[in-house]
């Protein structure tokens, strides 16, 4: 385990150095991300200067799904960005030598980039989260935060093992990294409160690509509205993901076939 | 001309061979169409209206702004970033072929495919979703496809202005990424500019980003006074004439820098 | 025991059909042939401890996926193979710690940072104790002379330097297998002889067992004593470079030449078949055992011998000629 830690931080380290020496693709992203973030955020906002309501969630509700939704993605975007990479350390031989090396290939894949930025714009989007959160209509219990935290484990395990599914893929089917953008486009849906979907989409997000129960159960526990069966979808979900992305893994190594030299 | 066909051919061809890309593609596109759509329509679900826009005129905006993503945004321009960066630009250079002219027939090639895709898409999902669209405001049409191929032209020699810088940097992708970040809010393609208000609305006037989508789609829903629509087209060009001189200045200067690295 | 065990090996790749053509295209879209390219099939051959071993072969002849194979990247159609008693592709760690392996051109270390970082990286993920590590890195170090290039970001180096740090990186961990695929591609003439030597000395000195992939006879020449055949996947010769020669070239060389008047074609016929001739300077070819009684008769004879030499055909003609007879 302590050889993980260990490799994980030189990895890390690499992974930081390799950035800062690219520093204006850095800077640029980092100003990309703030960019995006304050036109959906000033969005959100202005809506609520035509109206009180979207779907029964007033101003700092809606807020509050879309803060989380940025916790989930950009938390996802600092450790697991090596999934990104794939197809180029197929091509360049580099998949081949992780493979090769006393290192747990999954965990290679998934941890090869640490991006530092984004774990430094966590820290606007957490203070953010709590002034938010603070400025909520409702009254908070201690409980209710704990179900928030407790349900946001269990979206990020789920968000892990999408990108393992989506890794798996790549490794077997090589020209697909869409895969991934396929992901992060579904992402999209979590950035506003679900109730604004129909019925359909909601049970399509929800049961087939479960942006909902990684983004929008956390919060609906946090505001008291999540049901019992709720609590246990998640559940159930979090299980079979995690357990059917890692057998689906192995089965994608056995099949890799590799770049021709 | 017959080798710009050719490369117009090509290309056809390379974006049929990866039909999962291009599904993705499209399943993309279809994704935050859905979300735009859904929010329009749980905001005017009381009042039929918001803000000045009413449902209708929401909708065809929001399917008018995906259908003309797919024409105006394309992604050739992009891997000028990366051929200058890896060197293969130089083959340009050797060949008897204008890379900006190689490069927009490959672009024209795309944007084709994509039309064809997206109003299938659009149609479909209208039909789907039981959507009406907005009658064009009367007088509009010719303006409207004027428009539109300026701002595909014009998206497209932005887009290569960006990648340009590739001859200055290694670090092609950051600058690019807040390009099409900028983009997606400034052209309106998310949601109609003028909810913002004051000088929000104002600054964003002033970029030509603004008449990429947003414009165009103002003067089909008749928001434009007939006047301000030819003054807008003008500006437009100014805009396109100034990104083409731009090209040409940063393309001597980049060609005197580039030095071939990587081969 | 040999370390290296291979029985029947094979694999085969599978791939789509893709048609040029704009309606082939549009096909595509719907239905796609599969096709199978047989990379590797049913090859056997076994090495044994501190042996250094040449794979030649043309491109895509299978080298590589043998390779790839032994280091457990890829899952074979079929056969087995064991390395260090260890079957390679179920990747298990007290396998890995043991070899290593080197691709030309494709790199293992980081792109933008100097080698170093990526030592370190290695020295975490094989659990090289610190000590020991700095020991290793030392030697190598020295060995081949990369001390002031160890903070360049790798970018930067040359070829040559990029693959004297990359087998630094490989053999930090003091592997007992060591699997080349192409070390030398690419590289200017003195950066090959540099990584040649290198690799024949630590070779030597550590007796690491080798196997060397490469379509550079030099490499084969000067580093292998013996040497497996592949083309078309298929294993055609494994067996000693010498007896190769022997084997595949029945004829010596004679280079003669002549001062004076120089000699007419009648003169020289008799001595053997006449690869090349000038009135001064003549090729003869002779049969491996009469090439010594071959030169005694033409310094003997009243002929104007200036000089004569005896070679052996060139093995990059054998070799060719391997190939083409298997056609």
């Amino acid at each position: 385990m302590r050889k993980y830690f260990r490799v994980w931080l030189q990895l890390s380290k690499c992974a930081i150095g390799s950035y800062l020496s690219n520093r204006l693709d850095a800077v640029t992203y980092l100003i990309g991300k703030l960019v995006r973030f304050a036109f959906f955020f000033l969005f959100l906002w202005t809506i609520f200067n035509y109206t009180d309501r979207l779907a029964s969630y007033g101003r700092y509700e809606a807020l509050f799904f879309f803060l989380t939704f940025n916790l989930i993605d950009v938390f996802a975007q600092a450790f697991l960005r090596g999934s990104y990479m794939l197809k180029i350390d197929i091509r360049t031989g580099w998949f081949d030598h992780a493979i090769a090396k006393p290192v747990n290939t999954l965990f290679w894949s998934l941890a090869r980039l640490t991006d530092i930025l984004d774990i430094l714009f966590l820290l606007p989007i957490i203070g953010l989260l709590v002034y938010v959160g603070m400025k909520l209509p409702i009254m908070i219990t201690l409980a209710n935060i704990v179900l928030y935290l407790l349900l946001l484990a269990t979206g990020l395990v789920i968000v892990v093992a999408l990108h393992i599914i989506t890794i798996a893929l790549t490794v077997l089917v090589f020209e697909s990294e869409n895969f991934i953008w396929l992901y992060r486009e579904s992402m999209t849906i979590g950035r506003l409160p679900p109730e604004i979907y129909s019925v359909g989409i909601r049970f399509v997000f929800t049961y087939l690509m479960p942006i909902i129960i990684i983004i929008a159960y956390p919060v609906k526990a946090l505001l008291g509205r999540l049901t019992a069966i709720g609590f246990l979808t998640a559940l159930i979900f979090m299980l079979v993901f995690f357990f059917g992305a890692l057998a689906f893994w192995r089965i994608s190594l056995k099949h890799y076939s590799s770049a021709s030299s | 001309m017959k080798k710009y066909w050719a490369i117009f051919k090509i290309s056809w061809q390379r974006q049929l061979t990866y039909r999962l890309n291009l599904l993705m593609g499209r399943l993309r596109n279809i994704i935050v169409l859905l979300l735009l759509y859904y929010v329009w329509l749980s905001l005017t679900l009381t009042s039929g209206k918001f803000s000045s826009y009413s449902q209708i005129e929401l909708f065809t905006y929001v399917f008018g702004a995906n259908l003309l993503r797919s024409v105006i945004f394309g992604s050739q321009s992009r891997q000028t970033a990366s051929e200058i960066n890896d060197g293969t630009f130089s083959i340009y250079l050797l060949r008897p072929l204008n890379h900006f002219g190689a490069v927009f027939a490959r672009e024209l090639a795309e944007r084709s495919l994509y039309l064809f895709f997206a109003v299938i898409e659009t149609l479909v999902l209208a039909f789907l979703l039981g959507v009406k669209f907005a009658a064009p405001a009367p007088a509009t049409l010719s303006p409207i496809i004027l428009c539109v191929l300026l701002s595909l032209c014009l998206y497209f020699v932005l887009s290569y202005l960006v990648s340009m810088l590739a001859f200055w940097t290694r670090e092609a992708d950051g600058p690019r990424f807040l390009f099409e970040w900028l983009l997606e809010f400034s052209s309106g393609a998310y949601f109609p500019l003028d909810i913002l208000r004051g000088l929000i609305f104002t600054a964003l006037s002033c970029l030509p980003f603004f008449y990429l989508i947003y414009f165009p789609l103002s003067i089909y829903l008749g928001k434009i006074a007939h006047g301000r629509i030819w003054l807008g087209l003008g500006i437009e060009t100014a805009w396109l004439a100034l990104s083409l001189w731009l090209i040409y200045v940063v393309w001597r200067r980049g060609l005197k820098k580039f030095t071939g690295e990587g081969i | 025991m040999p370390i290296i065990e291979v029985k029947n090996l094979s694999k085969t790749y599978e791939y789509y059909k893709k048609e040029p053509g704009f309606i082939q295209s549009l096909k595509g879209l719907f239905r796609r042939e599969k096709l199978y390219a047989q990379a590797v099939s049913e090859i056997n051959f076994s090495i044994e401890e501190g042996e250094l071993v040449g794979f030649l072969g043309p491109n895509g002849a299978g080298k590589t996926t043998t390779l790839k194979m032994l280091s457990g990247i890829l899952h074979p159609s079929g056969g087995e193979a064991r390395v260090l008693g260890y079957v390679p592709w179920k990747r298990q760690a007290a396998y890995q710690k043991q070899f290593a392996l080197i691709m030309g051109q494709k790199n293992q270390l980081w792109w933008d940072l100097p080698a170093m970082e990526s030592f370190i990286l290695n020295k975490e993920i094989y659990e090289i104790p610190d000590a020991e590590f700095g020991k290793n890195l030392d030697e190598l170090v020295d060995l081949l002379g990369v001390r002031e290039i160890l903070s360049v970001p790798v970018r930067k180096l040359s070829l040559g330097q990029r693959m004297k740090c990359e087998l630094i990186a490989a053999l930090l961990h003091k592997p007992r297998v060591l699997f080349l695929d192409e070390p030398t591609i690419g590289l200017d003439v003195v950066a090959q002889k540099n990584i040649r030597d290198f690799i024949k000395r630590y070779n030597r000195e550590k007796k690491t067992t080798i196997i060397l992939t490469s379509h550079y006879m030099e490499d084969i020449k000067e580093l292998c004593e013996r040497v497996i055949i592949i083309d078309h996947s298929r294993i055609l010769y494994d067996g000693k470079l010498a007896e190769l020669i022997n084997k595949y070239a029945a004829h010596k060389q004679l280079t003669v030449t002549f001062n004076d008047h120089g000699v007419s074609r009648e003169q020289v016929e008799r001595f053997g078949e006449l690869a090349e001739f000038s009135p001064y300077k003549i090729v003869i070819r002779v049969e491996r055992s009469k090439a010594k009684d071959a030169a005694a008769a033409i310094l003997a004879s009243e002929l104007p011998v200036d000089d004569i030499l005896i070679d052996e055909v060139e093995i990059d003609e054998v070799v060719r000629r391997i190939f083409k007879n298997t056609r």
